[in-house]
């Protein structure tokens, strides 16, 4: 058996994916690196990373102590030491070499320590309330938490907010001010709107309409499995440890196994079309059934969260429901329809609420299956599009603000006139 | 429940009444749906498995076998070898593993004292903080991934561990915090009192008490933050692209099937490394994996 040649990254330059539109080309960011390697930052980097890690490790172990009228430069030496080693090995940390790893963690450990030493004594107030330094522990240990999601969740929301509205490409990056206010415009939505006549609005609806059939599908789905494994049989642990599968196996490997199957040259479901008489379909790429594809690979993936949740509830129910149902004469279809399925109501729409909201902003499932083509290019493929085959981060943005602003008010809507209240 | 059903129907065979006919019918169903849905959840593995065994050319000329040969099977150690070696996943697998172990032990670091304090200390802002947790646990990862890519190529973090780790914990602190709060609330207070007027600190309460209390919690937190960071590639691709010496398995995998003149096989081993130790570390400890699920519901 030949091995074939080790794989170098040069194989992974511009390829043209499907369809040849130009919004088709996904691995063009080998060559995007010439635009962005810009300045040296390293330096703010170190600071920044100090910063970060000394409040992330320091204010905890500052706080502890102080509340407890222990010795608190005590406690905030040993913050800082855990947070300034922490962020250094971090700052200089290029690579995922563990010996690099190592020797950073043990040169800049001893630093910290070093640092530790001029910290001044701390101020410990004797007259501060109980109550007031129980607040403070607090909110000295909820801060590391705050800190990183302000500075990844909540600062790039409000930031992607203005980049909609600003000329911002990857090529013009290194010479454009993120933080300037002069160049506001709506050109960026006017061109991701109009640039293909109409072709959003499609998409628009063929997004809305995937995360729509999907989830119900996906919910539709997982409620039959909790119907049939609700009862014992041999073997239902195991039979429901496999029904999960699909939802804890990696994304990649599963897209990649349906890629497989349905191949049109030698996938299993073409071969055995083609055994049945049938004709082969390239079903991820042919209009039409890609759609009916994708929608298929989310509803598979994503059931079994519905099975969990709505297995849970009914076996939650009490059985003498069934019971008495049974006496007073009521047959099974009986005994589904008015008996599970209203207890299961709530559950139904606390479902269809987060399986909506993350079908609808989910990147991963579409892209590696087709790329979004023939017609699935749903937003987030779009954004991402946006952003590397046309090196374009405003008009990135502004798709990513428009799909923020529909979910917001498909959210709303649903909240407003379809919660259903908890009993 | 079957005695009652004899006596309100007591004649037999399927016919005799809708009740009998029914629970036939129900019966048969059942016995379909559950056939239909072990082949729709597992044949994909297996199939994994399958094609990974065969060598192209058998592939090619037999799509449907559906059991490799005998000589089919020895080959697979080679195939694995091969991926491992000379696909360089050995060292995706090392950089995945280096990159979840340390977002599972920063994420537990800074998520239980914060659980801490949201379940037993008492401050003003209690509530904005809880709403405020599952806000930022609906966001879309997309919408924030464009805003961080800028920055993160600005000050030079793009590539970097650090910056992946940073993202990996804000991504799972809020479910992390959320979980370990629940459950903490159920620990009784009295214990965590009573090492206090013992003389313990609050941090030697923390210590010697709640977390050794909170172990499945803490065990289903890790295995849901170190699932999330192992199978994670949207972010995978928009900060780790230019440096195939960072890439991590999701990573390396995608690019090895965009890659030309790969066999399948080669892919499908590729695809069982990234799998296996999740579906093991699921039935291993399946109760804890399961319980993260629905507490947390991994995002997705």
């Amino acid at each position: 058996m030949s091995y074939p040649t080790p794989v170098s990254p040069s194989l992974f330059r511009m390829e043209r994916g499907a369809g040849g539109d130009s919004c088709f080309e996904y691995t063009g960011v080998c060559r995007m690196s010439s635009y962005l390697d810009i300045f040296d930052f390293s330096i703010l980097q170190l600071i920044l990373y100090v910063a970060l890690w000394a409040i992330i490790g320091g204010l905890p172990g500052f706080y502890m102590f102080y509340s407890r009228n222990h010795n608190p430069r005590m406690g905030a030496r040993l913050g800082m030491i855990t947070g300034i080693g922490l962020g250094v090995m971090f700052a200089g940390m290029e690579s995922l070499e563990p010996e690099e790893i190592f020797n950073n963690a043990l040169f800049l450990w001893l630093w910290a320590i070093v640092l530790s030493f001029f910290i001044p004594r701390g101020t410990y107030n004797q007259t501060a309330s109980i109550r007031q330094s129980v607040a403070d522990l607090a909110y000295g240990m909820l801060l590391p938490t705050f800190l990183i999601v302000m500075a990844i969740v909540v600062i790039p929301m409000i930031w992607n907010v203005l980049f909609a509205f600003r000329p911002i490409t990857l090529r013009n990056l290194q010479s454009v001010d993120l933080f300037s206010l002069d160049d506001l415009s709506l050109d960026n939505f006017d061109r991701v709107i109009n640039a293909r006549r109409g072709r959003f609005w499609y998409l628009l609806r063929i997004s809305l309409f995937y995360t729509f059939v999907g989830s119900l599908i996906a919910i539709v789905m997982g409620l039959i499995a909790a119907l049939i494994v609700k009862d014992k049989f041999p073997g239902r642990g195991v039979y429901r440890g496999i029904l999960l599968f699909p939802y804890i196996a990696p994304v990649v490997a599963v897209a990649l196994i349906w890629q497989q199957m349905l191949n049109a040259r030698l996938g299993f479901v073409n071969e055995l079309i083609a055994d049945a008489g049938g004709t082969r379909t390239d079903f991820l790429t042919t209009q039409g059934w890609a759609l009916a594809a994708v929608i298929a690979f989310q509803a598979w993936r994503y059931f079994p969260f519905a099975f969990l949740f709505i297995l849970a509830r009914i076996q939650a129910m009490p059985e003498e429901l069934y019971e008495a149902a049974q006496v007073d004469g009521a047959v099974p279809s009986q005994r589904l329809l008015y008996i599970t399925l209203p207890q299961l109501r709530s559950v139904f729409g606390t479902l269809f609420l987060l399986r909506f909201i993350w079908t609808f902003n989910k990147f991963e499932d579409i892209f590696l299956l087709n790329g979004g083509a023939a017609n699935t290019e749903v937003l987030p493929v779009q954004i991402y599009n946006w952003l590397f085959a046309r090196k374009n981060i405003g008009a990135s943005s502004a798709v990513a603000l428009i799909m923020a602003a529909v979910l917001l008010l498909l959210v709303g809507i649903y909240f407003k006139w379809f919660l259903v209240e908890e009993e | 429940m079957t005695s009652q059903a004899q006596t309100v129907t007591p004649a037999n065979g399927i016919f005799a009444s809708r009740e009998n006919f029914e629970t036939f019918i129900a019966r048969v169903l059942r016995i379909m749906f559950l056939i239909f849905f072990l082949v729709i959840t597992a044949f994909p593995f297996y199939w994994m498995v399958n094609m990974a065994a065969r060598p192209y050319q058998d592939i090619a000329v037999h799509p449907t076998r559906l059991i490799p040969t005998a000589d089919q099977w020895q080959e697979l150690p080679n195939t694995f070898q091969a991926v491992w070696e000379d696909y360089n996943f050995k060292k995706y697998v090392q950089n995945s593993l280096i990159l979840s172990f340390l977002t599972v032990l920063l994420t537990l670091v800074i998520s239980i004292p914060g659980a801490y304090a949201a379940t037993r200390l008492e401050f003003k802002l209690k509530n904005v903080m809880s709403t405020g947790i599952l806000l930022v646990y609906m966001f879309p990862a997309v919408v924030i991934s464009i805003p961080l890519f800028v920055v993160y190529t600005k000050i030079g973090l793009r590539g970097k561990v650090s910056g992946m780790v940073l993202i990996y914990m804000s991504a799972t602190l809020p479910v992390s915090l959320y979980m370990l709060r629940s459950y903490f609330a159920t620990i009784p207070k009295d214990l965590e009192e009573a090492a206090l007027i013992d003389g313990c600190t609050r941090l030697q309460a923390i210590v010697r008490v709640t977390i050794p209390l909170s172990l499945p919690a803490i065990v289903t937190v890790a295995l849901y933050v170190w699932m999330i960071a192992w199978n994670e590639f949207l972010y995978a691709l928009l900060f780790l692209l230019d440096q195939p010496d960072n890439w991590t398995l999701p990573l390396g995998l995608q690019q090895l099937t965009k890659a030309q003149e790969v066999d399948i096989s080669y892919l499908m081993a590729g695809s069982l490394v990234i799998t296996v130790p999740v579906i093991l570390i699921y039935l291993l400890l399946e109760r804890f994996v399961t319980a993260g699920l629905t507490a947390g519901a991994v995002k997705g």
